[in-house]
């Protein structure tokens, strides 16, 4: 056998092994992709199969519809301020998970069991506990004499809908965070802090010349996975705020024209541009990143 | 003038591991004092202790007759070299080496010329811009050594800072720190497990055994004047022959030794009242101090031969006991052959029932 012959007997049994995925792959994510895309540039309908190209009508549509752009306000204000609360809590929860107490393999998984419940179970949750006559949230405040009478918390105010909202993804998603920056902290060596120690730093310069540049890696990667979910949020908004148009996010826009007017083509406009808004933003950061990660140290920490 | 002193110092680990049970020591100032030990005889524990990254759980440490006992690390004017070297991972080498200068709020000047002085020292000079994962062993070595530099400190800890590296690089290094430690003018504290670094380093080897100091001198006089069983043991490559053996007879304090495998006595001086005649005994020989030469006092009986070139060594049993020969270069030997051994006088030891080294070394 000669040793082209064997290399592309090599490859070919790669391609074998690769090919399941690759065909799961298609079907579950490249063939409704490009499907979404398709109907985009055209008229369809939910009820009409006849279907008619009508080129960037959709288009001009969705970008001239103020409630399109109500919604990409309501979905920038989300993702920044929840992902913002969400990386400060994480850090913290995870600075102190790090440190040796008692009880701390219990508090670690306690931690965690926010995240492991399904979104649909603790968004109906949270809205009874939010609920303006029997919530619990209200009688706490009330009792604690922070409010006088009790918050409508998902009827007329938008941003204390919004801060309802948040306050639940922040609760749900800060384990996901500390998971994630937890074992950035692990990653590094306790050597390295006992030298620090020796240099004569304290906590805090320790904190931010050591901790944070070293696990700023861990940092970004989290930061950007809690962007792309918090991005196309859909779940949580659509259930607790009952698809009020206050709280919209792009994902609720997208899916109410698609399914509740029925407008297929319109709504896939919408997808099309969520899918795009997040894939430009992932591109900036992730280049962003990399270039401030030449500093950093962005593989395992070698010493 | 920073001699480094243990006043009855314990070390507990959670209210139940004892580390250190109590220990009194005194490391000389500016010389170089090597702790050797297995592992998990509480070598780098004591190296902490001074560094203070561990908490001393009873008794005091003083550092040029400064109580440091309760002192923070950056307080007790040491610096310390670890094992992974722990260098900073994100800061280029002149910034590792800076670090300790700039909290201490050094100006910028002096500690750009404090690093360059030690770079060139060290040979460091053209790595400066880059970061550790750039660099060598050898070269994160001499960077986590020039860290330490920077810092002039009284004490200069060392915890097996060679035992990553491969063994040419290691005999380099070693030289290397060999020289720092004629040209610097401090108290170091090195921890080894490698019995060649604590040979050729130290100007005192303390060798620890759980906790405790089994012995502490100069090299030589440890090398030659084992207390004990496991110091003899522990210092020398091969190590030293323990052959089992009974006192046939004595007088005063002279001794004579024999047993299963001796081709006659050997004689040896003991300390007065140490054994009584018929007492069971360990004769210590290390593979240096026999030769094979006939009309020998032990039959060896040879099992397998290494050729190293300038010496060999030769492996087999006298008696019950096994026993190993460092010899110059020698004619390959079968397997089975029996061989008479001289025993060099002057280089015997002889341990009791309680593993101490009973022999008069006075007489040498």
């Amino acid at each position: 056998m000669t040793k082209d012959h064997a290399l592309t007997e090599r490859h070919r049994t790669a391609y074998l092994f690769l090919l399941p995925s690759l065909i799961l792959l298609t079907l579950v994510a490249a063939w409704p992709l490009l499907r979404t895309i398709w109907l985009a540039f055209t008229d369809a309908t939910l009820s009409n199969p006849d279907i008619n190209w009508v080129g960037l009508e959709n288009f001009k549509g969705v970008l001239s519809d103020p409630d399109w752009w109500h919604s990409v306000r309501n979905t920038l204000t989300f993702t920044f301020i929840s992902v913002g609360l969400e990386t400060l809590l994480g850090l913290g929860i995870a600075l102190l998970l790090h440190r040796e107490f008692f009880g701390r393999g219990i508090l670690r998984a306690a931690v965690m069991v926010p995240w492991a419940i399904p979104t649909v179970v603790s968004a109906k949750m949270w809205s009874w506990m939010f609920n303006d006559n029997y919530g619990v949230i209200n009688n706490i405040l009330q009792k604690l004499g922070v409010i006088d009478g009790p918050l409508a918390w998902m009827a007329d105010n938008p941003a204390l809908s919004m801060a309802a909202v948040v306050i639940v993804d922040v609760w749900k998603t800060t384990p996901f965070m500390t998971l994630l920056i937890l074992a950035g902290i692990q990653s590094i060596p306790l050597q390295v802090y006992q030298s620090a120690a020796v240099d004569g730093a304290s906590g805090f310069r320790t904190f931010w010349k050591i901790t944070l540049p070293l696990i700023k890696p861990a940092l970004v990667v989290a930061v950007v996975f809690r962007c792309l979910d918090a991005l196309r949020i859909f779940d949580l908004i659509f259930i607790m705020t009952n698809n009020s148009n206050d709280t919209a996010t792009m994902s609720v826009y997208a899916r109410n024209n698609m399914i509740a007017f029925g407008d297929l083509g319109y709504g896939s406009a919408a997808s099309t541009l969520v899918f795009a808004f997040i894939a430009i933003f992932t591109v900036i950061y992730v280049q962003f990143s990399r270039l401030n990660l030449v500093g950093g140290s962005s593989e395992k920490v070698s010493l | 003038m920073s001699e480094v002193v243990f006043e009855n110092v314990t070390k507990i680990y959670s209210g139940k591991t004892t580390i250190i049970p109590k220990i009194n020591l005194r490391l000389p100032a500016n010389e170089l004092t090597v702790f050797v030990g297995p592992s998990g005889c509480g070598k780098s524990t004591l190296l902490k202790l001074i560094a203070g990254l561990e908490e001393t759980t009873d008794g005091k440490i003083t550092i040029g007759g400064r109580d440091v006992t309760y002192a923070p690390p950056a307080k007790r004017g040491i610096a310390m070299v670890f094992q992974s070297y722990a260098l900073y991972p994100h800061m280029t080498v002149f910034e590792n080496m800076a670090f300790a200068l700039q909290i201490a709020k050094s100006s910028k000047e002096e500690i750009r010329n404090r690093v360059s002085e030690v770079a060139r020292i060290l040979q460091l000079g053209p790595l400066l811009d880059r970061k550790p994962r750039q660099l060598s062993g050898g070269q994160r070595q001499r960077v986590a050594i020039g860290r330490a530099l920077v810092r002039n400190p009284d004490v200069f800890l060392l915890d097996e800072p060679l035992s990553n590296l491969d063994a040419a690089l290691r005999v380099d290094m070693r030289i290397e720190i060999a020289k720092i430690r004629q040209s610097l003018n401090a108290t170091m504290v090195y921890v080894t497990h490698d019995q060649v670094e604590a040979m050729t380093l130290a100007d005192n080897i303390v060798v620890l055994r759980a906790g405790v100091v089994e012995q502490m001198g100069p090299p030589l006089e440890i090398y030659h004047k084992p207390v004990n069983k496991f110091v003899a043991g522990f210092l020398g490559s091969p190590s030293m022959n323990f052959i089992e053996a009974k006192i046939e007879s004595v007088q005063g304090d002279i001794v004579q030794i024999g047993g299963e495998g001796f081709a006659k006595t050997l004689a040896a001086k003991v300390k007065p009242g140490a054994f009584k005649s018929g007492d069971r005994a360990l004769l210590g020989i290390r593979p240096e101090h026999l030769s094979i030469e006939s009309d020998g006092e032990l039959q060896f009986v040879t099992s397998l031969q290494e050729q190293l070139g300038d010496h060999a060594l030769i492996y087999g049993s006298v008696g019950a006991s096994k026993c190993t020969i460092k010899t110059s270069p020698t004619r390959a030997f079968k397997a089975g052959e029996s061989l008479s051994l001289k025993v060099q006088a002057d280089e015997v030891h002889v341990f009791d029932a309680s593993e101490k080294n009973v022999v008069v070394f006075e007489a040498r």
